[in-house]
């Protein structure tokens, strides 16, 4: 496709490459693109390779390019990872003193070294910055609007910092004469007013809307940028961040604010979701509203931090000791995170139990050029009962009263006349602990009624259809693929069903949108096709492939159109 | 005024009565309002007494009361919040959140009942155990030293730590009191006799040692030294206090009002630019 570019930025850590990427993508995104990007790094501070992707498109795109056209290379290590990936027609921009000949891509060379010496510590940022100067030289960019973008960036910062900004912009620009063979060249066109989100920010916003006002949290990758969104913007919208001393905490914290009436947040991935197991349970027990993201990376134990995977599927299902109700939604792609932290918070509120939001390192990452969101939402705290008049003088208000949906009113503390035991033991209505076999069933019963009771309202919308629904061949995935198969449905002729609710499994909805005697392949990153399982799990179809992946890295388009061409 | 219909079924002469009964004075002195006191407990016999007194209760899991504890008074700063736990539940399951709660100086009161044995899975030794104690599952003997919370509460920045017994309830009321009354992080360790499991801590033993003292030291090393005593003598009453901003007081938003009461104007629209 002529209209669209795809961009690399590499070298080591300490380079600033993300934030050079994501100025860089701006400058696209305010000339009219749309705009897709994504970073590897890996598990260190220091060196290793870090790269920033970003695909550029006239038209709407939804995952990275499996090619680079245009690399620009920090260092001579950069070239040896990513030449593989290197379109023909390519270039690569490079310091001078690097010696690289690659096959199909030509060099552009700029004096990196030397433009960045007298900057000292700033050397290495200011690299990449004379970079995106090269890059907008070399694809025919204003230098105005990119100038303007790097005064706004560095607002507020002191002088010199976007003075010399200003001047490694300049010099990479200028350092490159007419290229003859890179052909690659930017259409000017309208901004169209996209935000540039990702997972991470897109449930920050989310969470902030649905009146959450407590993050609690230990950090851990990928879910890390939430916590820095709360940091930023606590003042401005009166946001709590509490950093606790280590999950376990971090999830008690959280329950014991819900338990008082404040939406609270959690965040973590495998290994800290993996500490916070019991509490998930004590929730259930309890009846304590609770949001927990699980943004996913290759486990087991510590795996892969920095990389991707959907490995932890069943376990956030099976998340807690014990039968007892939950949710656990799977968002897609930033939209998905936005629309569906929105609806956590509600059902978690509604039926009092924890709702987790499985994410994972790419979804939680990448972002994407979008229209701003709906904003429209209606707050739904669930019945809690406050009016004094309706609370008797009891010595214990009836917590867990039995009512048909399931569902009890909770009063919170501070009530006059509603005192109760919220409590982690079985327990009667009043919260008192009971032995007696027949009470523990009821209230077990009880439980399980919120569950059916919510199956209900969802019903219908655990399963989105995308591409032709007329196909007998059906992609069926959940989470961060979503993006990456519907672009490579522009190749192929099938249906893809995205599981965006995974428990309670949206099984009946689910036969019925992928059709009668219909090819099934079920697209996952991970090793034993845990999506797969779950859909034999509870309904009748026959799965004709598992297009697995689990190298710690997304799927590429192509090898989702390899994986279902001859099916 | 905290009485409810149910009554403790802790092992007739157990110490968790005289506990009970000093707080259920403490609270009524105080002129507290059910309410408006929000308790919360771990597992263990010491987990059990905040649904025998008619206030709110989040009773959760093992080691896990204070971080419960914490979450309520962040939501809600204009509540009393007391975190109740015994050996097992605060010093050894909850070690790290006691560490952590006492250099945060969140303003939750810990009340943590010590009989130095596990009662509830019936007579293992506790971190509080002195070494050489002969149990079930240590017939020679423990070999490790005992922890001293007292110490630690104070080494790791709480503002308020004492030692009660439950055998002195006039005692034990007044300490709860202060420590109700206290800003900060309050730690009162208290001495309970297990009269079912633990035969050598009995009545008569922590009787013979408890010592009162006069006055709090005024500095964190002299409190040390004190907290440090445990022998012919076991000083009880308040061993160390200081005045500091509490955890609430020190985060910005908090001082506007209560979280949960908070009803900021968001500017989402703000939000969605900053990504453009």
């Amino acid at each position: 496709m002529k209209s669209e570019i795809a961009w690399q930025l590499s070298g080591e850590a300490g380079y600033g490459i993300l934030s050079s990427g994501e100025m860089f993508s701006k400058i696209l995104k305010r000339l009219g693109y749309c705009v897709f990007s994504g970073t590897e790094y890996p598990s260190q501070i220091r060196g290793g390779n870090n790269s920033f992707t970003m695909r550029a498109s006239k038209e709407k795109i939804t995952s990275l390019a499996d090619k680079i056209d245009l690399l620009v290379a920090l260092d001579s290590a950069s070239i040896e990872m990513h030449k593989g990936l290197l379109s023909k027609g390519s270039a690569i921009i490079c310091d001078s003193g690097i010696k690289a000949n690659i096959k199909n891509s030509s060099m552009i060379r700029v004096a990196f070294n030397e433009l960045t010496n007298k900057y000292g510590a700033y050397k290495k940022v200011l690299m990449a910055t004379v970079g995106i100067g090269a890059s907008c030289k070399a694809l025919g960019v204003e230098k105005k609007i990119a100038l303007d973008l790097i005064k706004e960036r560095f607002k507020g910062k002191n002088p010199e910092v976007i003075k010399s900004n200003v001047e490694a912009f300049i010099n990479g620009y200028d350092s490159i004469k007419d290229n003859k063979d890179f052909r690659k060249k930017i259409i000017k066109g309208k901004d169209k007013g996209l935000m540039l989100i990702n997972g991470n920010d897109a449930l920050s916003i989310a969470s902030i809307i649905a009146g959450c006002k407590l993050l609690s949290c230990y950090p851990m990758t990928p879910t890390t940028s939430i916590m820095e969104y709360y940091s930023k913007h606590q003042e401005s919208c009166e946001l709590m961040l509490h950093q606790a001393e280590d999950e376990i905490s971090a999830i008690n914290v959280a329950l014991g604010a819900s338990y008082a009436g404040v939406r609270s947040l959690v965040a973590t991935s495998g290994g800290g979701f993996a500490l916070m197991n019991e509490a998930i349970s004590l929730a259930g027990s309890a009846e304590i509203p609770a949001v927990i993201v699980l943004g996913q990376r290759p486990a087991p134990a510590t795996g892969l931090p920095t990389r991707t995977e959907q490995g932890d599927l069943r376990y956030a299902i099976h998340a807690g000791h014990g039968d007892f109700p939950k949710l656990v939604l799977a968002p897609g792609d930033a939209k998905d995170c936005y629309e569906l932290t929105l609806e956590a918070f509600n059902y978690s509120d509604k039926y009092q139990l924890p709702a987790i939001i499985l994410t994972d390192k790419y979804l939680a990452v990448s972002s994407e050029s979008l229209p701003e969101f709906k904003t429209s939402y209606r707050i739904n705290r669930g019945l809690i009962e406050n009016n004094p008049k309706a609370l008797e003088r009891a010595s214990k208000f009836k917590r867990y009263a039995f009512t048909k949906s399931g569902i009890s009113p909770r009063t919170l503390p501070g009530t006059i006349n509603g005192m109760n035991c919220s409590i982690g033991d079985e327990h009667d209505e009043q919260g008192y602990i009971i032995e007696e076999a027949i009470d523990r069933k009821k209230m077990m019963d009880k439980r399980e009624r919120k569950f059916e009771s919510m199956k209900k309202e969802l019903r219908g919308k655990g399963v989105e259809v995308w591409g032709d629904n007329n196909s007998k061949k059906v992609i069926v995935s959940f989470g961060s693929t979503k993006g990456i198969i519907i672009e490579a449905l522009k190749e192929l002729k099938a249906k893809f069903l995205q599981i965006k609710i995974v428990h309670p499994f949206p099984a009946e909805e689910l036969l019925k949108k992928a059709g009668k005697h219909s090819k099934l392949i079920v697209v996952e990153n991970n090793q034993s096709g845990q999506l797969s399982s779950l859909i034999a799990q509870h309904t009748q179809l026959k799965i004709s492939k598992k297009l697995l992946k689990y190298d710690g890295r997304h799927f590429s388009i192509s090898e989702i159109i390899r994986g279902c061409r001859n099916v | 005024m905290f009485e409810t219909q149910q009554n403790p079924n802790w092992c007739p002469g157990c110490g968790n009565y005289g506990i009970w009964n000093s707080l259920k004075l403490a609270l009524q002195e105080l002129n507290l309002k059910p309410e408006n006191i929000a308790f919360t407990s771990g597992i263990g016999c010491s987990g059990k007494i905040p649904h025998w007194i008619r206030a709110y209760c989040l009773n959760g899991l093992h080691g896990r009361a204070l971080p419960l504890a914490e979450g309520i008074k962040i939501a809600n700063s204009e509540l009393i919040v007391i975190a109740c736990g015994g050996d097992g539940d605060g010093y050894a399951e909850g070690t790290n959140h006691f560490i952590h709660f006492c250099r945060r100086n969140a303003n939750v009161k810990y009340f943590v009942h010590d009989n130095q044995i596990y009662g509830l899975t019936k007579g293992q030794p506790s971190p509080t155990s002195n070494e050489g104690f002969i149990t079930k599952t240590t017939p020679l003997g423990t070999i490790e030293k005992a922890l001293n919370p007292v110490l630690i509460a104070i080494a790791s920045g709480a503002t308020f730590v004492a030692r009660g017994f439950a055998g002195d309830i006039p005692h034990l009321k007044e300490l709860m009191k202060k420590a109700i009354k206290h800003n900060g992080a309050a730690v009162i360790d208290i001495l309970q006799p297990c009269v079912t499991f633990n035969k050598v801590n009995t009545y008569e033993w922590y009787q013979k040692r408890a010592h009162k003292l006069k006055k709090p030291a005024n500095t964190r090393i002299k409190a040390m030294r004190i907290a440090e005593q445990w022998g012919k003598k076991i000083p009880i009453g308040v061993i160390f206090e200081s005045n500091e901003k509490s955890y609430e007081q020190r985060i910005p938003l908090l001082k506007k009002s209560p979280l949960m009461k908070l009803n900021p104007k968001k500017n989402i629209k703000k939000l969605f630019n900053e990504l453009k």
